[in-house]
């Protein structure tokens, strides 16, 4: 075999590959019957109600930022209200202490014992 | 660059009323084209028609997906290529000996849709050794007589990488020639 010259060898660039008789005549026929038939009346039944959905978006979108404005000022107000039950309640606490102490001091009194009288009594019993 | 026809036809495409029948003159004007890039790569010509029908189908499916950017011949090879290659794919993955293009090759002797002498063979089987996108290059060039600047468009490659390609897949067929002789 003579070495192959692929620029000036012509009878190399015949194409050898073949196919039926009247294929291409009967390709696009059976092509387009598998080809689906669109059907554009499913679409237009959906979209009124897409188009209302766009038309009201805006409100839609007002009325979700106005309801969570509120919502954020009720949280606030709740959180306050609970923050100055708390002070009540540690502000009682603190009167209850100071009644303790109150008494405590009254007892002394009564009982003519002074606060060194106290301390030092209560040294010993540690020392102990 | 699009043709005035290709506009019109694009124009056709993407009006709901008429894409039906742009479709289908589409199909008329290109499917002789697509058929040979598809058989160059797959050989056979059952294969090449399942494959050319798979291509329009899959076109048709992501009709609304061209933009008319590029013509409507580099969009549908673009499908026919990658279409062909996963088709090459899945023949590598369920065959295990050698590889599936020099087995195809090796399968035109017996095949009825393929006239050929000897020469034709061995061209074919030189081919079916060369990576796959230096095969589409020549094929491209060399049976259907692109320009390079269709070529590029069609591959994504430049034009100055397309003709090495060509230039080394000629060398690479005429050094098989040699060795077979």
């Amino acid at each position: 075999m003579k070495p192959l010259d692929l620029e000036n060898n012509k009878a190399v660039k015949k194409d050898p590959f073949q196919l039926p008789d009247g294929y291409f005549e009967n390709f696009t026929t059976h092509l387009m019957e598998r080809i689906p038939i669109d059907e554009p009346q499913v679409k237009t039944t959906a979209q009124p109600f897409k188009t209302i959905i766009r038309r009201f978006r805006p409100v839609i979108y007002a009325a979700a930022v106005i309801s969570g404005i509120i919502f954020g000022i009720q949280t606030y107000k709740f959180q306050t209200a609970n923050d100055s039950q708390t002070s009540t309640e540690e502000h009682e606490t603190e009167i209850t202490a100071q009644e303790a102490n109150n008494y405590v001091n009254d007892f002394c009194n009564f009982a003519r014992v002074t606060d060194q009288d106290v301390y030092t009594c209560v040294n010993e019993n540690i020392q102990d | 660059m699009r043709t005035p026809e290709d506009k019109e036809l694009i124009k056709m495409l993407a009006d709901p009323a008429k894409k039906r029948a742009a479709f289908e003159i589409t199909v008329n004007k290109y499917s002789s084209r697509l058929y040979w890039q598809i058989r160059h790569i797959v050989f056979s010509h059952d294969d090449t028609n399942d494959i050319l029908q798979d291509t329009f189908i899959k076109a048709w499916a992501n009709l609304e997906k061209f933009r008319g950017d590029s013509k409507i011949s580099t969009w549908l090879y673009r499908i026919a290529i990658n279409e062909s290659l996963s088709f090459l794919q899945q023949k590598k993955n369920t065959i295990d000996i050698n590889s599936p293009d020099t087995d195809l090759a090796n399968q035109l002797e017996s095949d009825p849709y393929f006239d050929g002498e000897e020469t034709d063979i061995l061209l074919q089987k030189a081919l079916a050794n060369l990576p796959e996108k230096q095969r589409m290059v020549f094929n491209m060039k060399y049976f259907q007589e692109m320009k390079y600047e269709e070529m590029s468009e069609i591959l994504q490659t430049s034009v100055g990488a397309l003709k090495a390609s060509y230039h080394i897949a000629t060398q690479k067929i005429e050094e098989y020639f040699n060795q077979h002789d």
